[in-house]
């Protein structure tokens, strides 16, 4: 089975006045497609980091990212935006949602910039809210709405374009525990689904929901395991 | 991303971010509002200037109005007072006027001969009172837009064109109240009080009162009156005494009215006939304008009627004369220091081609005074003051000069000087030697105003250039100024205003870009988002403004127009006696070129500056969406 995500040596340096720091550092990492990944580290471990660089958020210093295939590193900026539109899905810690927009606008809009008909990407949306249990905050726009709300809307909207992949980033971190159990549930329904999820976490709790384990310390693959 | 989204979402994004979208619609609204009010204002005063003014001055500019009289005469003075004061020996004559016309670029001159009637009365100016027009002069109709913007033109069987004094539009009448007697004591008049104040309480004690007409120029102008001229005005209704220390006014009966009536008619009737001596000529004319300036005293009508009219005057009053000659002795008894068939005349003399009518004093003013050339004949030696009247056609020479052919005096009092005949025709108005205390000069171009100035002066005729014109380009070039600086700091602070306010929104929207860019959006999605923004709310303001800067424009229309009003009376009518009416319509009217300027540069400037900001929004990395802090 081909990997969706294949990095190769990934390294990430910033400069900090006169000192440079490593925040990733040689890390490599094989996802087969369809199965799921945590990336388990504490604050400063470098796990969001890694997760740019293989979202294609952010280029490496050295090393190369391959995901469903394609070298990002060779992508310019236009190709790598159309990329990340298609492929991946990013749901946030802080939601990241336009509260100027409804729940189905938030959802609809990685098809509108795709290029999408506002109408096919409003019924796209509303059914995917429905997935998500929110077909009553189809037309609610952010401020109306729960914390755990929001994040399953953030999810609808990951999976706008149907992606190979969702990466999320302490999908968790700011919602309580009836929520936060809900929305790993959710992002499990869709890892069932075939659809890859790469949860960026520093609960160990979380390790054994995936079949790839990943433990960064200090930007350095602390230890890696598989189910 | 399509373009109708990107529009849709900043609709959104307006709708939920009211207050700060206002950061930038608030400032290009009074930007806009501004523009319009300033430009379109500016626009207005210089059209009304060159319209109003320089359209009037530019033909005024060739006129130049000499005068004689170089001492400026307060409110209520009159011509014959200003002439009493100067004894009329500097006015122009026959051989000014020459000397004038040799001035290089002097395309013509003409005196504004004085029409030697003073009983000129008309009924229509005041509901009720018969307002006298006083200081009627002749008005070379070629020379008249000095003095009005309409036509002046004299056409028989039409309204003749006048152009009125304000100056002179008064009435007078009696006031007695209730009582038969005044007395004002000189005596009363106290030195802690100022004149002004004495001669005002002796103004209120008088049973004769003067009042200003009310008029409205606007309506005045254009309308259509008559104004009788000659005639015998009413008998004096009263007689006066002097007390010693004052003068007492009497009332006189209906009987002692009628007596009086009487002693004029047997004293008329000895040389004309009585009833139609008394019957005035009258004549419609059309007001072409309405003079206010408080240097001029004068009533204008054009110089061919001015003519015919003295001439029919004349005429009228030589129909009424019987056979009977009028004697040498009846001349006596009139004047001194005069002669007439060799003899030497007794009494003082009239100046002018005579009315009949009281001569002067006290109680004239209720009277047709005569400033007639004439010869007062004296019914009653005791009361000279009240019952003496002038002779037509009567000629006296005063201080005859070399080329006059005949002398024909518009001269008040002469003390001396030679009665040269009675003529028996209206040839003596046309062979008189006329003279005038002002002179109208048409230079042939506006430029050369300042040499003819020069060389009049050179020539001893007294003239400064207030130099209102220059004023006015002054003013002009001020205003176009003020709207070149508006436009250059329309666009300056359009531009800083759309930079600063979108790099703000940009600064505040960081994380909003980094998630578009984290789910797809390229740069130049961004971009446009950012660019769409700009002139979205640019677009917004732009209305607001457009649409407050009409109803400011409109709302203030009146008020710069007083200014404007206002500011031509402090300059160009010191010079240039009439001035075309601004309207307040003039001012309501909106610059739509600099309106068009300023929604191309609003539209050119949004669209280019934003691209700054917007192109630092497309350069935010999509790694700050996913930064946690």
């Amino acid at each position: 089975m081909a990997n969706i995500i294949e990095a190769k040596g990934l390294t990430r340096k910033y400069q900090d006045g006169d000192s440079i720091t490593s925040a990733v550092n040689n890390v490599s990492i094989s996802l087969p497609e369809g199965e799921s990944i945590a990336i388990i580290g504490t604050s400063g471990s470098g796990k969001t980091t890694l997760l740019q660089l293989l979202g294609g958020l952010d280029y490496p210093t050295s090393g190369e990212v391959f995901v469903d295939g394609k070298s990002l590193n060779s992508l310019n900026d236009n190709e790598l935006s159309h990329f990340r539109n298609k492929t991946i899905g990013f749901v946030f810690q802080f939601f990241h949602l336009q509260d100027y927009l409804t729940a189905k606008e938030n959802v609809a809009l990685p098809m509108i910039i795709a290029g999408k008909d506002s109408e096919t990407a409003y019924l796209r949306a509303e059914k995917l809210l429905e997935q998500v249990g929110l077909s009553h905050r189809v037309n609610h726009t952010p401020k109306k709405m729960s914390g755990g709300e929001m994040q399953r809307v953030a999810i609808a909207r990951a999976l706008a374009n149907e992606p190979k992949i969702i990466m999320a980033d302490e999908p968790t971190g700011n919602l309580d525990k009836a929520n936060a159990k809900n929305v790993l549930e959710v992002l499990d329904h869709i890892a069932e689904s075939g659809v890859s999820v790469l949860m960026i976490t520093h609960d160990e709790q979380m390790s054994h929901r995936y079949q790839h384990v990943l433990h960064l310390d200090k930007g350095n693959i602390k230890q890696k395991g598989v189910k | 991303m399509k373009f109708s989204y990107i529009n849709k979402i900043n609709l959104k994004k307006l709708k939920l971010y009211r207050g700060k979208s206002l950061f930038l619609i608030i400032p290009i609204t009074l930007l806009m509002m501004l523009g319009i009010l300033v430009s379109s204002q500016s626009a207005n005063i210089i059209s009304a200037s060159e319209e109003a003014i320089l359209g009037t001055a530019k033909e005024q500019s060739r006129l130049i109005e000499l005068s004689s009289v170089q001492t400026a005469g307060g409110p209520g003075a009159n011509e014959g007072f200003m002439r009493i004061i100067r004894g009329g020996s500097s006015d122009y004559k026959a051989g000014d006027l020459e000397t004038v016309k040799t001035i290089n670029n002097v395309e013509s001159a003409s005196l504004n001969v004085a029409v030697p009637i003073d009983l000129a009365v008309s009924g229509d100016l005041a509901s009720g009172m018969e307002v006298s027009i006083g200081g009627i002069k002749g008005l070379n109709e070629n020379l008249a837009a000095l003095y009005t913007d309409q036509d002046f033109d004299y056409v028989e069987g039409e309204p003749i064109p006048i152009i009125l004094n304000a100056n002179s539009l008064a009435y007078q009448f009696e006031d007695w109240q209730g009582r038969d007697e005044v007395t004002i004591d000189f005596t009363q008049a106290r030195g802690q009080r100022g004149m002004g104040e004495n001669i005002e309480e002796v103004q209120s004690s008088l049973p004769f009162k003067t009042e200003a007409l009310d008029y409205e120029k606007d309506d005045l102008v254009g309308s259509v009156i008559t104004i009788e001229f000659g005639g015998l005005a009413d008998v004096q209704t009263f007689e006066q005494e002097f007390t010693g220390s004052g003068i007492l006014f009497r009332k006189l009966t209906d009987e002692q009215i009628q007596t009086a009536e009487n002693e004029r008619a047997e004293a008329i009737d000895k040389y004309w006939d009585y009833e139609k001596i008394k019957e005035p000529i009258s004549y419609q004319f059309v007001v072409a304008g309405v003079l206010e300036a408080d240097t001029n005293f004068s009533t204008y009508i054009p110089e061919q009627f001015a003519n015919k009219l003295v001439k029919e005057y004349i005429q009228n009053q030589l129909d009424a004369r019987n056979d009977t000659t009028i004697t040498t002795d009846d001349l006596n008894s009139v004047y001194t220091g005069m002669t007439f068939d060799g003899l030497e005349l007794g009494g003082s003399g009239g100046g002018t081609i005579g009315g009949f009518g009281a001569v002067g004093g006290v109680g004239g003013m209720m009277r047709a005074p005569a400033t007639g050339a004439g010869l007062n004949v004296e019914v009653d030696a005791a009361e000279e003051l009240q019952d003496t009247y002038a002779i037509p056609g009567l000629v006296i020479e005063t201080e005859r000069e070399e080329g006059d052919t005949d002398a024909f005096r518009s001269q008040m009092l002469g003390s001396s000087g030679e009665v040269i005949g009675i003529y028996e025709n209206t040839s003596v108005y046309e062979e008189a030697v006329k003279t005038s205390d002002t002179m109208l000069i048409k230079i042939n171009n506006t430029e050369n105003r300042s040499q003819v100035v020069k060389d009049l002066n050179d020539l001893g005729f007294a003239y400064q250039d207030l130099n209102d014109l220059e004023v006015f380009a002054e003013l002009q070039s001020t205003l176009n100024n003020v709207t070149t600086v508006l436009t250059i700091s329309f666009i300056i602070l359009s531009a800083i205003i759309i930079v600063l306010t979108m790099g703000k929104f940009v600064s505040e929207s960081k994380k909003e870009i980094g998630v578009f860019r984290a789910i797809g959006a390229t740069k130049r999605d961004i971009k446009q988002l950012f660019m769409s923004q700009a002139i979205m709310y640019t677009l917004i303001g732009y209305l607001f403004g457009a649409a407050l800067g009409i109803l400011l424009v409109l709302l203030i229309a009146k008020p710069v127009q007083l200014w404007f009003d206002g500011f031509i009376k402090n300059t160009i009518e010191e010079t240039f006696a009439v001035v075309q009416n601004t309207s307040a319509g003039t001012f309501t009217g909106i610059d739509w070129q600099m309106f068009g300027i300023y929604t191309a540069l609003l539209i050119v400037i949004a669209a280019v500056v934003s691209i700054i900001p917007a192109t630092r929004a497309s350069n935010v990395s999509p790694v700050q969406a996913i930064s946690n802090e």
